[in-house]
């Protein structure tokens, strides 16, 4: 009974360390690291080189001389020292580690490895030291209106049969812009197979921070901070297969004659896709904020709608009732030019708002049938809105009405964002805009769900009206005509109007 | 006895083995089926099996499972033999493997790695250490000592070392 017991608990222990060895060469190098921990016998299999060598992949690059000095004391110490921090290969353009979990080779192309587009015209790009990476020097943006980015390596340098993503590192310099919208093309292709995918390498925020977060999530790829303090943005994936000899090509570009400034790129990393449970160097992300708002609406009923482009809800103390004209259902000059649609979810009732990409006379004009109101009230208009943060020209004063059947109820002086910028260059501010803050210039007022409103004015509805109530938000006759972008209209919401107490 | 065995014939036409557990058990395999083993591969070749193959380190429970899966793999092993046995079918052939790992005690998988490696015989040495490094995938040393049944032999200090020498696989 006792030898029976004695000889359970020993069983493993009956292995010999060769098969012992031959069990951790099936695991991970996490495991085999944590099995050293287990007990004598597990720590001399698992720290040997014959374990670590099933994990170090067979054909490493030649590193630059002295990257590996003082040699690594074993096979283990090899693949820590690899998996720790980027060794530089030999001209130290590239860089070259390895991933934890699995020991996938991962690189980093310099800015220097890479072809950029005019990169060596000292107006467009410079090149400044870099203090903060293995390369000595980063490629940063001054001005450019043909962005393109294209870096290469050979598919027998990857890790086969893997999944792997590539990202461009970087960091936006201050005062940059234009490298929000429009959002650039990224491409990727291995072995004749291309994927080309929008990416933005500015996340778009919105002006004002309110207690929600609100947040512009389109379906793009967005940036991440990475662990080591710079960005980077998903490029693409691809997978390298086996007996896969051409080259990986990666490219980033916009290229449509908008002028940007201030990408700082330190280079395009080639990593291994992140498996589920994997830990991995250089990636610890934070996680993007995509909690997404919704309305605080959503406590009452709300219906839409046939045409899907109007909502209705009744108001909870008049029980009257209310309506929401989205964007899709307003007038637009300009529209397709100066107005893009974007597809949100969650954050408003409606699936689509528009963005203000660039104009210089704004038009927003709306209507709805006096007969779907409720009688005798007095309503109130409002345009419902947010201000992405590098918009400008907004501190416009616009003409705002309202008419009731063809007959003018309210005209009165608007603004968007008094705090708005006059364009995107601080350099070319000669002087502000002063909004009136006296009340003469009506404001935009904050909502409980995270959006701004601006009341476009009042009217008295009773039971006889017939025809449309007309709202428009026009360029003042005497405005400036400023060059604006970077307003985002939910649309217009018509409600009864809070009596004053 | 053994002589008459060895005399004996399949109806393929292949010649029959005897293999003899420690504890003196007797298995009669044809020498398609025995030759997955390296080790009696080579005594065949030696000419050396005539009066049966002893197998002092093999318990004879172990060496039923043995030749429960050679007979199983004989047909991949040896496509030019029987060709009736070849006919288990590869899903057929996984479906035995799993059961079969999947259902040992711990005592009785180590012996089996064993015999698979005294034995020489690959393909079951491969899936038998499989299963022990499935076992310790993702596991804790905590975790590992329980499932293998060790006892933890450092001293505290020891073993805190050898976390703090491997503290990135400890983070989650």
């Amino acid at each position: 009974m006792e030898e029976e017991a004695a000889a359970a608990t020993c069983e493993i222990a009956r292995l010999p360390e060769e098969l012992l060895v031959a069990a951790l060469s099936l695991t991970s190098p996490r495991d085999a690291c944590r099995a050293a921990a287990v007990c004598r016998d597990f720590r001399a299999a698992a720290d040997s080189d014959a374990v670590w060598s099933r994990f170090l992949p067979r054909d490493l690059p030649r590193l630059a001389d002295g990257e590996l000095s003082p040699p690594p004391p074993s096979t283990k110490g090899l693949f820590l020292r690899l998996s720790a921090a980027p060794l530089l290969l030999p001209h130290e353009l590239t860089s070259m580690w390895l991933e934890r979990e699995k020991g996938g080779k991962c690189y980093m192309l310099s800015a220097r490895a890479l072809q950029i587009t005019w990169g060596d015209t000292p107006r467009y790009w410079r090149w400044i030291p870099l203090t903060d990476s293995r390369f000595k020097e980063g490629a940063e943006l001054l001005s450019v209106c043909w962005l393109e980015i294209h870096g290469k390596i050979l598919s027998k340098m990857l890790s086969r049969n893997t999944n792997y993503a590539a990202y461009l590192v970087y960091r936006i310099a201050d005062r940059s812009y234009g490298l929000d919208f429009p959002f650039q093309e990224a491409s990727v292709s291995i072995g004749g197979s291309t994927t080309t995918r929008q990416v933005g390498s500015v996340e778009r925020r919105l002006k004002r921070r309110c207690s929600h977060a609100l947040v512009l999530a389109e379906d793009i790829e967005h940036p991440q901070k990475r662990s080591d303090g710079w960005m980077e943005l998903k490029l693409g994936e691809l997978y390298n297969e086996e007996g896969d000899d051409g080259e990986v090509c990666i490219s980033f570009r916009e290229t449509e004659g908008h002028w940007k400034r201030g990408l700082v790129v330190q280079g395009i990393e080639i990593r291994p896709k992140k498996t589920l449970t994997s830990n991995c160097l250089a990636c610890s992300h934070e996680k993007p904020s995509y909690s997404l708002l919704t309305t605080s609406r959503s406590s009452k009923e709300e219906i839409f709608l046939t045409d899907g482009l109007t909502s209705m809800w009744l108001d909870m103390e008049t029980g009257f009732k209310c309506y929401m004209l989205s964007a899709r259902a307003l007038q637009l000059a300009n529209s397709t030019d100066t107005w893009r649609l974007i597809s949100l979810t969650g954050a408003s009732r409606f699936s689509e708002v528009i963005e203000l990409t660039a104009c210089y006379e704004l038009v927003i004009c709306g209507k709805i049938p006096c007969k779907m109101l409720s009688g005798n009230t007095n309503y109130a208009a409002y345009i419902v809105f947010v201000v992405v943060e590098d918009s400008f020209g907004l501190a416009t004063i616009l003409d705002a009405s309202v008419s009731v059947g063809g007959s003018l109820c309210t005209t009165r002086q608007v603004c968007f964002d008094s705090t708005s910028s006059l364009s995107a260059d601080e350099h070319f501010v000669e002087d502000n805009i002063e909004v009136p803050q006296d009340g003469s210039v009506i404001l935009p007022q904050e909502r409980d769900d995270g959006w701004m409103e601006l009341e476009v004015g009042e009217f008295f509805h009773n039971e006889e009206c017939n025809g449309d109530v007309c709202f428009s938000v026009l360029e003042a006759e005497d405005g400036r005509w400023l060059s604006k972008r970077g307003l985002v209209v939910q649309g217009i919401e018509i409600r009864p109007k809070k009596s004053s107490c | 006895m053994a002589a008459a065995a060895a005399e004996a014939t399949t109806d393929g036409g292949g010649k029959m083995i005897i293999l003899i557990s420690a504890d003196g058990k007797r298995f009669e395999v044809t020498e398609a089926v025995a030759s997955q083993s390296q080790l009696i591969s080579n005594m065949i070749e030696d000419d050396c099996t005539e009066n049966g193959v002893r197998l002092p380190n093999v318990d004879g429970d172990i060496l039923t499972m043995v030749v429960d899966y050679c007979n199983m793999h004989a047909g991949d092993a040896a496509a030019a033999g029987d060709t009736m046995k070849a006919s288990s079918t590869e899903e057929e052939l996984k479906k035995f493997d799993a059961e079969l790992v999947q259902a040992l005690e711990n005592p009785v998988l180590f012996k089996l790695i064993l015999a698979a490696n005294f034995l020489n015989i690959k393909s079951l040495l491969d899936m038998t250490c499989q299963r022990v490094a499935d076992m310790m995938s993702g596991k804790t040393p905590e975790q590992m000592r329980e499932t293998f049944s060790i006892e933890n032999d450092f001293t505290p200090e020891e073993e805190a070392a050898i976390r703090q020498e491997n503290a990135w696989a400890f983070d989650d």
